[in-house]
C-alpha cells in the first residue's frame, strides 16, 4: 500500500504543486483527475517514489520510504513503475528498451529478450521491435513504455495520461490489459482527462485542484454524472 | 545494452589512471638515471638569439648524458626561479636585478660570458636627428622633439632587461618621459616592439640580435640603426649557479661543468661566432679578456638606482 | 623546413599531452557533474555557480597557482615534476575541470529530468542510472570532450609557466608559436597555428562523422 501523510511538494523555482495531501491507495484502479496545473503528474511522481516531498512522509507498506537506505529503497521502486506522458525511450532498439528493466535486475540476457518478445506479442507490437525511437510514433511509442514498464512486472503502475496518443485499437489493447494486470492483483494509479476511461476503468476517482485533493468518488458516481450529462443535453 | 555495473569497474578505471601518472612520474625521475637534467632559467630575449640551446648542443657533444633544459621567461622571473630553487644556474642581462640576489646569496660564482650593445634605433628621416650621437644626448633630443610633436617612441614597458636599460638612459638625460603622449608602452616582447616602431616611424631602444633578425627578412624596412655605440649601452651577460646552501639539490658539480664550458676558450669562440653566419656580424662578444673592464661596468650598472 | 622533425615531434606531444589532460580530468569532472546533476541544494547551486565562474579564469593564473604548488619551495615540491609533462597536464586537467563541470553539468542536468527518472522508475539502482545517462547524453558528451581537449591545446599560461617551453622535452603548439613570436619569426609561428587549427577542425570532423554514424 502507497500512503502519503499531508505531503507538500514545492518546486526549487518557488511554485507550489502539492499542498498537504493525505491519501491512501488501496483500490484496483484509483484514477486521479484535475485541471492542468492541479499536481497530477507532481502526485504521481511522489508515489512513484521519484519526488521527495518537501514535507511530509512516503509510507510504502508502512514504511517511510525516504528515511530508507540505499539498498531498500531500490527494492520498494522496483514495485513501482511510473510512465511518462511523453514516453521517454532510450537510445536502441524497441527490443532493448523492454529489455531495461530486466537488465537492471539482474536478469540473463536470453531470460530477458524471451519476455520481451512475449510482452510485445501480447501488445501486438512485435513489428516494432528493431526500430528505434526516431522511427516510432507517438501512439507506437507510448505502447512500447507500457510494455516496457510492465515487463518486469511491478506492483503499482502509475501511468500519465497513458491514453492521449493512443487511437481506439490500441486504447482497447492497453485497457484489456490493464484489466487482466487488475486480476493478477496489480494496482494502477492513472491521472487522466478521459472522463470515458475514468468511468470504464476506476473505482476510485481522486479530484485535484491547485494541489488540494477536492473530493474522492467512485467511478459509478461519476458515470451517473456522465449520464445525466447526456441525458440533459438530449432534452435540451 | 546497460549490463549490470559494478563499482570496480569505475573504480579500476580511476586506479589505471592513477598508476599511469605514478608511474609516468617514476619513469622520468627514475628510470633514466643516466641522463643527468641540468636546469637553467634565461631572459627570453637571451634565449631568443638560440645561443643558449646552440651552447648546450655543443656542450651535450663531450657530455652526451647530460641534458640542459633552459626555462625562458621575463629577467625578473628568471631569477625568482632561482630564489624557489626550481632551476640550477641562470643566465640573465640585468645588472641591478642580479645584484639582489646576490647579496641575498641565492646567485654564487657569477661570470660574465658575452656582451654586446644595445642600440637605438629609427625612422630613416631622423627627425630628432640623433644619428651617431652619445646615447642619453640622443635620449635628450628624442624628448624634445617629441614635446615638439615630431618624434614618436616606443617603450618595451614590460620591466624587462631592455626596459630596464631604456629607464636608466632616461634617468641619465633626466627625464621623465611616462605617460607622454609621443610615449607608447607596447608592454610586449623585442618583435612587437620593433613592429609597433616601423610602423609608427618612432624611436626604440633594442637588442642587437632582435633587430637584425627582423631586418634581415625585410620586415623593418623604415628603421635604421642610429645609435651603436656608448658605455651605456653596454648589454652585460652573467651566468651564475644557485646557491646549494640555500637549495641543497641544485646540481652544483653540472652547473660548474657548464659555466666552465663556457668561458672555456672553446666556449668563448662559440659565442663570437654565434650568429655570423646568419646576419654577416657577431650577435655576442666572448667576454674573454676583457673581463676586468666588463667587471667594473657590471659594478657601475649594477649600483644605478 | 615548416614540416620538420621538431614540428612533428611538438605536434605529437601537445596532441599527447592535452588528450592526457582531457581524460584525467573527466575522470573527475564526469563523476562530479553527474553527481551534482542529481541533486537540488543551494549548496550544488552554489558549487555550480563557482565552477560556472571558473571557466573563464585567466589560464596564468592557473599556471601561476600550479607553479607556486609544484615549485621546489612549494607544498608539493617534493614530487619534482614542475618543467615535466606531467605538470602541463596536471596544470591543463585543472583549467578544463570547471569548463567539462559547467557544460556536463548542463547536459545532465537536463537528461536528468528525462533518463535519469525513467532508468530509476524501471529499476535502475543509482549506478546503472548514471551510466544510462551517459549513455543517453554520450554524443554530447563526447563535443564537451573537445571543447575540453581544444581549449587544453590552445592554452598557453600553464604549458608556459609549469612546463617551461624546454625544447625537446615541453614545449607545446603554444609555447612554439610565442616563442616564435619572441623570436620575430611571425611566418613559422603562423604556420604552427594552422597546423594546430587543423588538427582540431580534423578530429571535430571525425567525431562528428562518427556521431552522425551511431545515431
Amino acid at each position: 500500500m502507497i500512503e502519503l501523510q499531508n505531503v507538500t511538494f514545492v518546486y526549487p523555482n518557488g511554485i507550489l504543486a502539492l499542498d498537504n495531501v493525505t491519501l491512501k491507495i488501496t483500490d484496483e484502479i484509483t484514477i486521479i483527475m484535475g485541471a492542468n496545473g492541479s499536481g497530477k503528474t507532481t502526485l504521481l511522481k511522489i508515489l512513484a517514489c521519484l519526488y521527495k516531498p518537501t514535507r511530509g512522509r512516503v509510507l510504502i507498506d508502512g514504511r517511510d520510504f525516504w528515511v530508507l537506505n540505499k539498498k531498500e529503497r531500490l527494492k520498494i521502486r522496483r514495485k513501482i513503475v511510473y510512465i511518462h506522458e511523453n514516453p521517454v525511450l532510450f537510445r536502441g532498439t524497441v527490443l532493448e528498451n523492454i529489455m531495461y528493466p530486466l537488465i537492471v535486475r539482474d536478469h540473463h540476457v536470453e531470460e530477458a529478450r524471451k519476455k520481451a518478445l512475449s510482452i510485445v506479442e501480447k501488445l501486438g507490437i512485435k513489428h516494432l521491435i528493431n526500430r528505434r525511437r526516431q522511427e516510432l510514433s507517438a501512439g507506437e511509442a507510448q505502447l512500447v513504455a507500457f510494455a516496457r514498464a510492465i515487463v518486469a512486472d511491478p506492483e503499482y503502475i502509475l501511468m500519465d495520461e497513458p491514453t492521449n496518443a493512443l487511437d481506439s485499437e490500441k486504447r482497447e489493447i492497453v485497457e484489456n490489459f490493464i484489466i487482466q494486470l487488475v486480476k493478477k492483483r496489480r494496482k494502477f494509479v492513472i491521472a487522466t482527462h478521459d472522463r470515458l476511461l475514468a468511468a470504464r476503468l476506476s473505482s476510485k476517482i481522486i479530484e485535484l485542484s491547485e494541489g488540494k485533493i477536492l473530493r474522492i468518488s467512485s467511478s459509478n458516481e461519476l458515470l451517473a454524472k456522465i449520464k445525466s450529462i447526456l441525458f440533459q443535453k438530449d432534452e435540451s | 545494452m546497460v549490463k549490470k555495473v559494478d563499482r570496480k569497474r569505475i573504480l579500476a578505471l580511476l586506479i589505471l589512471i592513477l598508476i599511469m601518472i605514478v608511474s609516468a612520474i617514476i619513469y622520468w625521475k627514475y628510470l633514466t638515471p643516466s641522463v643527468k637534467v641540468l636546469r637553467v632559467s634565461t631572459t627570453t630575449s637571451l634565449y631568443a638569439t638560440g645561443l643558449l640551446d646552440f651552447l648546450a648542443d655543443e656542450f651535450k657533444k663531450m657530455r652526451p648524458n647530460v641534458v640542459i633544459q633552459f626555462i625562458a621567461v621575463g629577467s625578473g622571473a628568471a631569477l625568482k626561479l632561482a630564489e624557489k630553487g626550481d632551476v640550477d644556474m641562470v643566465f640573465v642581462h640585468a645588472p641591478n636585478l642580479e645584484k639582489e640576489y646576490i647579496e641575498e646569496g641565492i646567485l654564487i660564482n657569477g661570470t660574465i660570458f658575452a656582451y654586446n650593445n644595445f642600440i637605438i634605433v629609427g625612422s630613416v628621416n631622423d627627425p630628432a636627428n640623433i644619428s651617431n650621437c652619445d646615447p642619453v644626448e640622443a635620449m635628450r633630443r628624442i624628448y624634445e622633439t617629441g614635446e615638439a610633436g615630431k618624434a614618436l617612441f616606443v617603450s618595451r614597458g614590460d620591466n624587462s632587461g631592455t626596459h630596464q636599460r631604456e629607464l636608466l638612459l632616461w634617468r641619465l638625460a633626466e627625464l621623465n618621459a611616462t605617460g607622454k603622449s609621443w610615449y607608447i608602452e607596447t608592454g610586449s616582447g623585442m618583435s612587437e616592439t620593433l613592429l609597433v616602431a616601423n610602423e609608427k616611424d618612432a624611436y626604440t631602444l633594442t637588442d642587437t640580435g632582435t633587430y637584425l633578425k627582423l631586418k634581415r627578412e625585410n620586415k623593418l624596412p623604415n628603421l635604421e640603426t642610429l645609435v651603436d655605440e656608448g658605455f651605456v649601452l653596454l648589454n652585460i651577460y652573467s651566468a651564475y649557479i644557485v646557491n646549494p646552501d640555500v637549495h641543497p639539490h641544485v646540481k652544483y658539480d653540472l652547473a660548474m661543468d657548464f659555466l666552465l664550458f663556457v668561458i672555456s676558450n672553446e666556449g668563448q669562440e662559440l659565442i663570437g661566432s654565434y650568429g655570423v653566419e646568419e646576419f654577416g656580424v657577431p650577435l655576442f662578444y666572448p667576454a674573454k679578456g676583457k673581463e676586468n673592464d666588463l667587471y667594473s661596468a657590471w659594478l657601475w650598472f649594477a649600483n644605478q638606482p | 623546413m615548416v614540416l620538420s622533425s621538431e614540428v612533428l615531434e611538438i605536434t605529437i606531444r601537445s596532441l599527447m599531452i592535452s588528450s592526457t589532460a582531457t581524460i584525467l580530468s573527466s575522470s573527475w569532472s564526469i563523476p562530479l557533474s553527474l553527481r551534482l546533476s542529481s541533486s537540488h541544494s543551494k549548496l550544488t547551486n552554489l558549487i555550480v555557480s563557482i565552477f560556472n565562474a571558473l571557466i573563464g579564469l585567466p589560464t596564468v593564473i592557473v599556471g601561476l597557482f600550479l607553479y607556486m604548488l609544484l615549485s621546489r619551495t612549494g607544498p608539493l615540491g617534493f614530487l619534482q615534476i614542475l618543467y615535466t609533462p606531467i605538470a602541463i597536464i596536471l596544470g591543463e586537467a585543472i583549467l578544463i575541470t570547471p569548463l567539462i563541470v559547467s557544460l556536463a553539468y548542463e547536459v545532465f542536468y537536463k537528461a536528468r529530468v528525462e533518463y535519469w527518472e525513467v532508468a530509476l522508475t524501471l529499476g535502475a539502482d543509482t549506478y546503472q542510472a548514471y551510466r544510462t545517462m551517459l549513455r543517453e547524453t554520450l554524443s554530447d558528451v563526447i563535443i564537451i570532450f573537445l571543447i575540453a581537449f581544444s581549449r587544453a591545446l590552445g592554452e598557453l599560461g600553464v604549458a608556459l609557466i609549469v612546463g617551461g617551453n624546454i625544447r625537446g622535452f615541453t614545449r607545446v603548439f603554444t609555447t612554439t608559436i610565442a616563442l616564435e613570436i619572441a623570436k620575430g619569426n611571425f611566418e613559422f609561428a603562423l604556420t604552427l597555428g594552422l597546423i594546430l587549427l587543423i588538427i582540431i577542425s580534423t578530429i571535430t570532423a571525425i567525431i562528428r562523422i562518427l556521431g552522425v554514424r551511431r545515431e
